[in-house]
């Protein structure tokens, strides 16, 4: 079966016949990182998939590293607090240079409505 | 795998909920996360004109998407970073995305703000692109919002890019980043606008299902200048985790938010003043955006 992968682009032959867990083991992705997409549609880490299938792994990171031998190890040097794009952390200022004051410093934080649990999630995920 | 309330066959499956779904039970369970963390927060109201900041990657499309099926009145915002192709294809995702929704959208070129695009900004500052890069940012989406009339700015920070910014301020104690990190930021000074994010529920992966799922053509490469990021490491770190113990991001996040991040408050709030030069709020004379600007032109 044909697995397409990203970041960059490319595709990989693998034997079908068997659970998508099992195709993400053997390349060694985790499966919380990638989307499986068969067609036009997702499907789940226990569906099987044949030899005539085609699937994509995309990855759903921001920067789009997926951890695996099946990709290409990420340029090294030019480690930053700060992320491009979606994930917006603060930036860490090099030890020693003057910090730049940012837009938001120093606000008080807003409290969320009183009386509520939070953080709770749906299902009893023990 | 079957979904967990109507029992037809599962597309995604939600581990730290013990859950699976189907495609309409999904995007029902996605909205209703959004709704939450609005309600919650109190973020913004169907009255209010909402800016939302917009990249052309999944998190930001998929934020703008909720937002107008929930009915608010809302504006996109793209920052033209002028990252070669990615920035090119990024800005035709945004006006594609605008364009089919009959939403507006207003872009704003950083080289013309800054006076170089990010990858001169770069070499010019020598530091890591993401620093000159976020601190632009930030500032433009206040600016902008503050010069048009919006009262909020909301961004489509996710559960991942949360739970991994926490790390990397809890692994060099950045005890006075702590108490920043909120899915919801006060307007605290007459010239700041208040900054959300109603995504902060959701993980990066449940935005990219629902990303795909409503067919959002958003772009699936990233940044070229994102490759080795710490925060990038970070999530990589953080996922590992979810994969043993699923909930352990969301339980890092949300156990900070209730119960921890209080500790952090400072007793004295930090003096804010409006820089000499453009009148935005800074806490020295002159703000990080304008002495950035002028290092640019002193080099160009």
């Amino acid at each position: 079966m044909k697995v397409i992968l990203r970041n960059p682009k490319r595709e990989v032959q693998v034997a079908g016949g068997r659970r998508v867990k099992d195709v993400l083991r053997e390349l060694e992705i985790i499966p919380e990182t990638v989307l499986v997409i068969r067609g036009d549609t997702l499907v789940t880490a226990d569906q099987m998939v044949t030899d005539d299938d085609t699937i994509e792994l995309r990855p759903v990171m921001s920067g789009g590293s997926v951890s695996g031998r099946a990709q290409p190890q990420p340029a090294t040097g030019e480690a930053s607090g700060e992320m491009i794009g979606d994930g917006r952390a603060q930036p860490q200022p090099a030890a020693g240079e003057a910090s730049g004051e940012m837009i938001g410093d120093g606000r008080a934080q807003p409290q969320p409505a009183a009386g509520e649990a939070s953080g709770e999630m749906i299902g009893d995920a023990s | 795998m079957k979904c967990r309330k109507c029992g037809r066959g599962a597309v995604i499956e939600l581990r730290r909920h013990n859950a699976a779904f189907c495609e309409p039970d999904f995007v029902e369970f996605f909205r209703n996360q959004v709704r939450e963390a609005i309600r919650k927060h109190r973020m913004f109201t169907p009255e209010e004109a909402v800016l939302v900041a917009v990249s052309g990657g999944k998190d930001s499309l998929a934020l703008w998407e909720v937002l107008i099926e929930e009915g608010y009145q809302t504006t996109g915002l793209y920052l033209d970073l002028g990252i070669f192709d990615y920035s090119i294809e990024s800005k035709a995702r945004c006006e594609k995305f605008a364009t089919a929704h009959g939403v507006p959208l207003i872009v704003t070129a950083v080289a013309e703000e800054v006076g170089a695009p990010v990858p001169i900004i770069k070499t010019v500052t020598r530091r890591p692109p993401c620093s000159g890069c976020g601190l632009s940012k930030r500032y433009l989406m206040n600016r902008v919002a503050l010069e048009r009339g919006f009262p909020v700015v909301a961004t489509g920070h996710n559960l991942d890019d949360e739970a991994a910014t926490l790390f990397g301020s809890v692994m060099h104690w950045q005890t006075d980043a702590l108490p920043r990190q909120s899915p919801a930021l006060a307007a605290t000074h007459p010239k700041l606008v208040r900054r959300v994010k109603p995504l902060y529920r959701l993980s990066e992966r449940e935005t990219a299902a629902y990303a795909f799922l409503r067919r959002i053509d958003y772009i699936v490469e990233e940044c070229p200048f994102a490759a080795g990021a710490t925060s990038i490491a970070h999530k990589e770190i953080l996922s590992r985790m979810e994969e043993a113990s699923p909930g352990a991001k969301h339980n890092f996040l949300f156990g900070f938010l209730d119960r921890a991040r209080a500790a952090f408050e400072r007793v004295e709030a930090v003096a804010l003043q409006e820089c000499a030069r453009c009148g935005q709020v800074t806490t020295g004379t002159v703000c990080a955006f304008c002495k950035l600007a002028d290092q640019v032109k002193r080099a160009t």
